[in-house]
């Protein structure tokens, strides 16, 4: 197993493998994707309680991040920047626990870091550290902004449990409000809705990734809302599903405004009176329980209008 | 233009429970009486291809080690429901290729007791933790949370989404068609289910998925079939005998679903099934006007619905007065499933692209007793396997 460490640049000779790995960074991006903000070095942390922490696999530099501390107990984090393949599960997440770390010792309220748009770093992010967008909406992490500001702080439960223990983190306002969708195309906040990677060569719509339109083969694609009102266009009432599900429920194909969504049918009764082909039906959310982490979870289905 | 390709031999096993025979057995009980149907033996095969989709893999090596190992090239084909058809246009392939006079294909399945198919047989739970996986980022199973993944559920909305667009579909109307399928079975003495059940049965027998009830679903049991497939230039060289019950394949065809708007999240049964459908007719110069039976894939009665009108067995929205008209009994214009189909004589997955050409091979022989099918001379055999895959074949009578 390599080893990895994670410290704070305080000798000349971390600050020396810090630039290095920042100038082979630099040298490797492609066109457009740039590093992030780090400028020089020590003169961009060179506040009192400015950090910049580097990752080092077997003694070598391979990540690093820079904290810098704003004003109203806000720590802005800076990167991270990583040289190794290993991008989702390497030494990003120990950094920026890290960096969480020193910001708890800090006593800060914030702390913010900005991802770009198609990052791999924010599905990470979302996934094992828990960072919320600025309006609390989990999914909207999902590159729906450009550049994206991510804002997390740290929910002290009582008792301040040590630091770098919990993931439980929440949006502004420090409630205990974190919640994740079903899916990562269903977006929560005030105006819940579905999103869709839309083909701009054609306009297909899908709600995972694909490496090239199925219809056409462009490969760019850009994240669309869909509609949020339609109409039931094939429905089914399962009586009988796999052990665990519960049933009777409505399955159902709803076309909004064009664009085919399977979903199930809510806050209407499983029968043949009340479900009909053609019902107009809106999306609407539901919690479907809490986890050992105290995270819920949101699904969604459509509801009859009338 | 490639020679014509024939059916020499071909064998279905009896559908239904076969509690002491494996796949393996049943293949080989299928392969050899294919081959003794055809008046060959292994020695003359040039090509093995082999379907199976529950077994470990690789059936084609463990049939020969059963039936003869002769060193021919064998192709294990997996294709959904569509694996039979598959496993057969694959030794046509090979074949009309020129590399082979003779070949043999098979399918076999083990599904007597499977239970329901497409959500997964393990029970479902929530993990403890809300973790997103996969392509949806999904933090728990999605099955039954965002529709159903069942095969029950999702072949309903595939009828459903029929009645929508067209109107006149009901509970009962779908009940009526596995009425007529399962009057059809009575005559089967090879079908899993031989009884006859009157609408009202069905429609009162248990609901599985709205409005499929437990009759209307595809019956899972264990089956194996076979075909042998010559050269027309051998054919040729044959008995009289082996060529008066030779059966010509004038359209092999296997479609997959093109891009649809709506596919992407419930199945397209219907683009890829009239894309094969067409190719078949112009492939063999036979229209549906000219079939004297059809075999469809009717895993669920809703779906039988859908596949008239995609097999253009009736105009464009008019699948509902092709079966009012009673076109589709076996005594009717154009009889489809008189083999009692897939809610009867039985689905053993990978069996059924090649069983269906058995039966319809069966009339074109004037061999199919009780329920012959008078004066056959053109019948069509369709599978679809969802992913998807849809194999149609258009067969022919020898001429006499």
């Amino acid at each position: 197993m390599p080893i990895r460490t994670i410290e704070v640049c305080a000798s000349d000779d971390d600050w020396r493998s810090a630039d290095g790995l920042l100038d082979d960074l630099r040298a490797a991006a492609p066109d457009g994707v740039p590093i992030a903000e780090f400028g020089d070095l020590r003169s961009t942390f060179a506040g009192r309680d400015d950090r910049v922490f580097l990752a080092r696999t077997d003694g070598r530099a391979v990540g690093l991040l820079g904290a810098r501390s704003g004003p109203n107990g806000e720590v802005v984090l800076v990167g991270p920047a990583v040289a190794t393949s290993g991008r989702i599960t390497g030494p990003e997440r120990c950094l920026i626990d890290r960096a969480i770390d020193h910001a708890i010792e800090l006593d800060a309220r914030r702390v913010t870091l900005e991802v770009r748009d198609g990052d791999p770093l924010v599905s990470m992010l979302r996934r094992e550290v828990g960072f919320v967008a600025a309006d609390g909406s989990v999914a909207a992490v999902v590159r729906l902004v450009l550049p994206l500001t991510l804002v997390l702080t740290r929910s002290v439960p009582a008792g301040d449990g040590p630091a770098g223990t919990t993931t439980m983190w929440c949006g502004e306002g420090g409630e205990m409000a974190e919640q994740v969708p079903l899916v990562d195309y269903l977006v929560l906040g005030d105006e819940p809705h579905l999103v869709a990677n839309e083909c701009t060569a054609c306009g297909a719509r899908y709600f995972d990734r694909r490496n090239a339109c199925a219809s056409c083969f462009a490969t760019e694609f850009r994240r669309v809302p869909v509609a949020s009102e339609g109409e039931v266009r094939a429905f089914t009432i399962v009586a009988h599903a796999a052990p665990g599900i519960p049933t009777p429920f409505v399955a159902a194909v709803v076309d909004c405004e064009g664009t085919s969504v399977r979903a199930n049918l809510i806050d209407v009764e499983p029968d043949d009176e009340h479900v009909s082909l053609g019902m107009k039906v809106r999306l609407a959310t539901y919690p479907m329980g809490t986890d050992d982490d105290g995270v819920e979870a949101i699904a969604f289905g459509y509801a009859p209008t009338a | 233009m490639a020679d014509d390709v024939w059916i020499l031999g071909i064998n279905m096993t009896k559908f239904g429970k076969h509690p002491d025979l494996d796949a393996v057995d049943l293949a080989a009980q299928a392969s050899m009486a294919a081959l003794a149907d055809g008046g060959v033996t292994m020695a003359d095969m040039g090509v093995l291809a082999a379907g199976n989709l529950m077994g470990g893999g690789g059936l084609g090596q463990q049939l020969q080690k059963q039936i003869g190992q002769t060193g021919i090239p064998v192709y294990n084909v997996s294709n959904a429901c569509a694996t039979g058809a598959t496993a057969l246009r694959t030794v046509i392939m090979a074949i009309k290729a020129g590399e082979c006079d003779y070949g043999l294909a098979v399918g076999v399945e083990k599904l007597a007791g499977a239970g329901l198919l497409g959500g997964g047989g393990k029970p479902k739970s929530d993990g403890t933790q809300w973790e997103p996986s996969g392509r949806f980022g999904a933090v728990a199973p999605t099955d039954g949370r965002i529709g159903t993944a069942t095969m029950p559920g999702v072949f309903a909305q595939v009828g459903m989404e029929y009645g929508h667009k067209y109107g006149g579909t009901s509970f009962e109307l779908f009940a009526r068609i596995s009425e007529k399928n399962h009057g059809h079975s009575t005559l089967n003495p090879l079908a899993a289910y031989t009884k006859a059940m009157s609408a009202e049965q069905i429609m009162n027998d248990l609901m599985i998925a709205y409005p499929n009830t437990r009759p209307m679903c595809s019956a899972n049991c264990d089956g194996a079939a076979a075909a042998v497939i010559v050269s027309d230039a051998k054919l040729k060289t044959l008995s009289t005998e082996q060529q008066r019950r030779a059966v010509k394949v004038s359209a092999s065809v296997l479609t997959s679903d093109p891009w649809t708007e709506s596919c992407q999240v419930l199945p397209d049964v219907n683009t890829l099934t009239r894309a094969a459908a067409t190719q078949a007719y112009e492939q063999s110069g036979v229209g549906p006007d000219d079939l004297d039976l059809v075999e469809l894939h009717d895993c669920f009665a809703t779906a039988e619905l859908v596949h008239y009108d995609n097999l253009m067995l009736c105009e464009e929205g008019g699948a509902v007065d092709f079966f009012e008209s009673g076109a589709p009994s076996r005594d009717g214009r154009l009889p489809v499933n008189v083999s009692g189909g897939l809610q009867s004589k039985g689905h053993p997955i990978s069996a059924t692209g090649i069983a269906n050409v058995w039966e319809v091979c069966h009339h074109l022989r004037d061999e199919a007793g009780d329920r012959q099918i008078e004066g056959a001379k053109v019948g069509l055999a369709h599978v679809i396997g969802l992913g998807s895959a849809c194999g149609v074949h258009v067969l022919e009578k020898a001429a006499a």
